[in-house]
């Protein structure tokens, strides 16, 4: 398992904490996600092995939000 | 009703609700009349929020003759449970000076008419005096019957000079009339009367508008206390108002909700902040046994709570009710304006009465002017007297103060600010919460220490790696600061993750068992604790830390040490103060270890810790007792009653609404610094206020003696009205502005 972080922008209630966390939960590999939002990040836990770091922020990018790469 | 405590004698306290508190001289009229009462022990007005307190003998006097004396001024006491609609009463006064204004400008039409074409017919004149005579009588009919019962206690304020002049206006506009049209030219004094009726209720439109704006707190802060409750009815959770909730019932709490009432846990483990509501900075834990408060919120998991107190004796509602009691014993900053119309009235009145007196004196002994011309004389000075740019001096220096501080993101809710901040800084105590004002109200990791085998960064990657499978809020400090530190975190495989409410987690990294959690638990679970360890977070803890261990196969290898961490600017906020010459200090609810920790590095000299909302209130007191002015920087509930009682309140605007409602100063964000930046714009501001007060002052002033003299005609108050009004705006807004340093 990895955890990396996103910085995300856009990000400005906690509906958009919910949504953005509901996304990620739904996608194959991903395990855990925290938001922190006052800061702006995502930390995603996922298996390396069945998705990339690409797949995690385009989801993320897929609904709105801006990730800095 | 209850009795004051620690008073030999029986005393009533009593709160009343006053309706009729238009401006800050009726504060000084109700004193006047309160201290003429046989009885009455001691008392304190709150002109912002409309409330009074009267502490009595109820031997001597009783309640109904307290409020027959202030009926008879015009102030009516009402029950504080009552609540008034403000919207309605603004609404109101809105629609008076709208229909004063109206009454007013033909007459203003007519006066610039008659200067350029000469005189007036007689219908004109008539049109004229009718137009005044509805504006002062039927809009302006209630500051007359003020003006009446203020005269009937012998109280001179700003109605009975404002009902003086208009009054005078229109005998003098009757005169010219019926008498002599050259002597008292009757559309320029028919005008004196209307035009001050207007500005005096268009004071009292402001009055209502402010008022309406400061009253909104305690309505605020039960906001924050769940109406409903999910409470075990036979087998099943219903849902009913927590009015309907009695003690004993049991209520369930689902993450993510707030604590309805408070009570005992009874069954379930969760953490739930309480930091809103007592300031206390880490999560708390709760277990079967533990203690909770209405309005905390409850984050991971449920909770069954034994109900322990009604609705009306929660927290939160006894906090609200300690609010409307150092509300109304917050006794009015005597400003400046009550100062000066204490002298200014009687002198405006005792000038046209010797004025009267010498013309009278001048005619009997030598038959010039004549009695017509005295009586002139007597109704000029009167007509001068009422400074109509006095309503505005003070609101059009805030207007500007405000929006300096606007730009800085500051806001400035009333003028009291301006002149408790004006004082001198060794007089004057800034008073700090910790929690989430000095410090950002997070939890995040200070230091991780390992006893020597593993790495600072392997013990955080291992404790991150199980932690991200929990909700509780060290666990998110964990994975944040390892994300930040390591950018990205492998962990390989983890198998057989548990969480343990209140001790922990523990798990397989690579078949590695992993725990992380209270050295306690970590003991449970079989790893060994070093001396050297124990020894190392001893002394995390004595210094304030919130200290967890990471296991890793048999032993515990190092130690995370958490804390509420300080905010960038919390330092350079601190020492500007001191340069500046204030007294700073620090109040905080939380523990003496980890304030004695933030008041060190901050250099705060004097800090209290384990404090109670009413213990902030007390000690503000104390500070007022003893000649200090008190401004209190808070952001939680716990600090509201604090932010109300203390001479200025400054919430920051990330804190609750509450806090917010309840602070003269808000500023925005979350920058403690800009505390900083409100004094020195208040300061500044405080300047222009006075300046605004003498022009306001300057030109009726100066217009009195010599309409005593019989120099001046009546226009001439219309002259000083547009003078006074011109340099005001002139001195407040063309003109750059200096505040800093």
């Amino acid at each position: 398992m990895r955890i990396t972080v996103f910085r995300v922008e856009g990000m400005h209630c906690e509906g958009c904490a919910h949504a953005v966390k509901n996304t990620l939960t739904s996608l194959q590999g991903v395990e855990r996600v925290m938001v922190m939002l006052g800061e702006g990040k995502v930390i995603v836990a996922y298996n390396p092995e069945m998705i990339g770091v690409e797949r995690i922020a385009d989801a993320i990018e897929a609904i709105g939000y801006r990730v800095k790469r | 009703m209850r009795d004051m405590e620690g008073e030999g004698e029986s005393l009533r306290v009593k709160f009343w609700r006053v309706e009729g508190i238009h401006c800050s001289f009726c504060e000084s009229t109700i004193k006047d009349a309160l201290s003429s009462i046989k009885g009455v022990k001691d008392f304190s007005v709150s002109l912002a929020h409309e409330e009074l307190m009267v502490k009595y003998d109820p031997r001597v006097v009783n309640e109904d003759v307290i409020k027959g004396v202030l009926s008879g001024l015009g102030y009516r006491l009402l029950d504080p449970s009552k609540t008034l609609d403000l919207n309605a009463v603004v609404a109101g006064e809105k629609r008076r000076l709208v229909a004063s204004i109206l009454l007013s400008l033909p007459i203003g039409v007519l006066m610039v008419f008659m200067r350029l074409y000469g005189e007036p017919n007689l219908y004109m004149a008539l049109a004229a005096g009718l137009l005044a005579s509805v504006n002062f009588f039927l809009l302006g009919g209630k500051y007359l019957v003020m003006a009446y019962n203020a005269l009937r206690r012998r109280i001179l304020n700003q109605h009975v000079l404002m009902a003086a002049t208009a009054l005078s206006g229109l005998t003098g506009g009757l005169m010219g009339l019926l008498l002599d049209p050259r002597t008292f030219p009757p559309v320029e004094f028919f005008g004196v009367a209307s035009f001050v009726t207007t500005y005096h209720i268009l004071g009292g439109f402001a009055g209502a508008y402010v008022r309406k704006r400061s009253s909104e707190a305690v309505k605020r802060l039960l906001e924050i206390q769940p109406r409903v409750a999910r409470v075990r009815r036979g087998s099943e959770w219903a849902v009913v108002p927590v009015d309907q909730v009695g003690v004993g019932d049991l209520v369930l709490v689902k993450p993510g909700e707030r604590v309805p009432l408070d009570g005992v846990v009874v069954e379930g483990y969760s953490t739930v902040d309480e930091s809103i509501v007592t300031g206390e900075s880490m999560p708390v834990d709760k277990a079967p046994g533990s203690e909770v408060l209405s309005g905390s919120l409850n984050l991971t998991g449920y909770l069954v709570v034994r109900v322990t107190r009604r609705v009306e004796e929660s927290f939160v509602a006894r906090i609200a009710r300690h609010m409307r009691e150092v509300r109304a014993l917050k006794p009015g900053v005597i400003q400046l304006l009550d100062r000066v119309l204490g002298f200014y009235v009687p002198w405006v009145f005792v000038s046209s009465v010797i004025a009267l007196l010498a013309w009278i004196f001048l005619t009997l002994t030598t038959g010039y002017p004549g009695v017509k011309e005295s009586f002139y004389a007597f109704t000029a000075v009167l007509v001068m007297g009422y400074p109509c740019a006095l309503g505005m001096s003070v609101p059009l220096a805030m207007v500007k103060g405000g929006y300096l501080a606007a730009e800085r993101g500051i806001l400035f809710r009333g003028s009291e600010a301006f002149h408790v901040l004006s004082s001198d800084p060794q007089k004057v105590v800034v008073a700090f919460d910790k929690t989430g004002t000095l410090t950002r109200g997070r939890v995040k990791v200070a230091r991780v220490a390992s006893r020597g085998f593993l790495s600072e960064d392997e013990l955080l990657r291992l404790a991150s790696c199980l932690e991200v499978y929990s909700n509780h809020p060290i666990a998110k400090a964990i994975v944040d600061e390892a994300t930040s530190k390591l950018g990205s975190v492998d962990c390989g495989s983890i198998r057989g993750f548990t969480e343990v409410p209140g001790g922990g987690v523990s798990g397989l990294i690579n078949s590695n068992h992993v725990a992380v959690g209270k050295l306690g638990f970590l003991e449970s679970r079989g790893f060994i604790v070093d001396e050297s360890v124990r020894v190392m977070a001893e002394g995390l803890m004595e210094r304030g830390f919130t200290v967890v261990g990471v296991g890793v196969g048999g032993a515990v290898e190092g130690l995370i040490a958490l804390s509420d961490e300080l905010k960038d600017d919390a330092s350079e906020a601190v020492g500007e103060l001191k340069r500046m010459g204030f007294k700073v200090a620090m109040l905080t609810g939380d523990s003496p270890k980890v304030a004695e920790r933030v008041a060190r590095e901050l250099g705060i000299d004097f800090y209290m810790a384990n404090l109670k909302p009413s213990d902030k209130t007390e000690w503000i007191r104390e500070m007022r007792r003893k000649g200090f002015k008190v401004v209190m920087v808070g952001d939680g509930v716990n600090d509201a009653p604090a932010l109300t009682i203390a001479d200025v309140g400054i919430a920051l605007s990330t804190g609750s609404d509450i806090s917010v409602e309840s602070a003269d100063v808000v500023i925005m964000g979350d920058k403690v610094s800009r505390v900083v930046d409100a004094i020195r714009i208040a300061r500044y501001m405080y300047k222009v206020t006075k300046e605004n007060l003498a022009l306001a002052f300057i030109y009726n002033g100066m217009g009195v003696p010599l309409a005593a003299i019989g120099l001046l005609k009546p226009y001439w108050a219309m002259v000083a009205m547009i003078a006074s009004v011109t340099s005001i705006l002139a001195n407040t807004f063309a003109r750059k502005p200096r505040y800093t340093g």
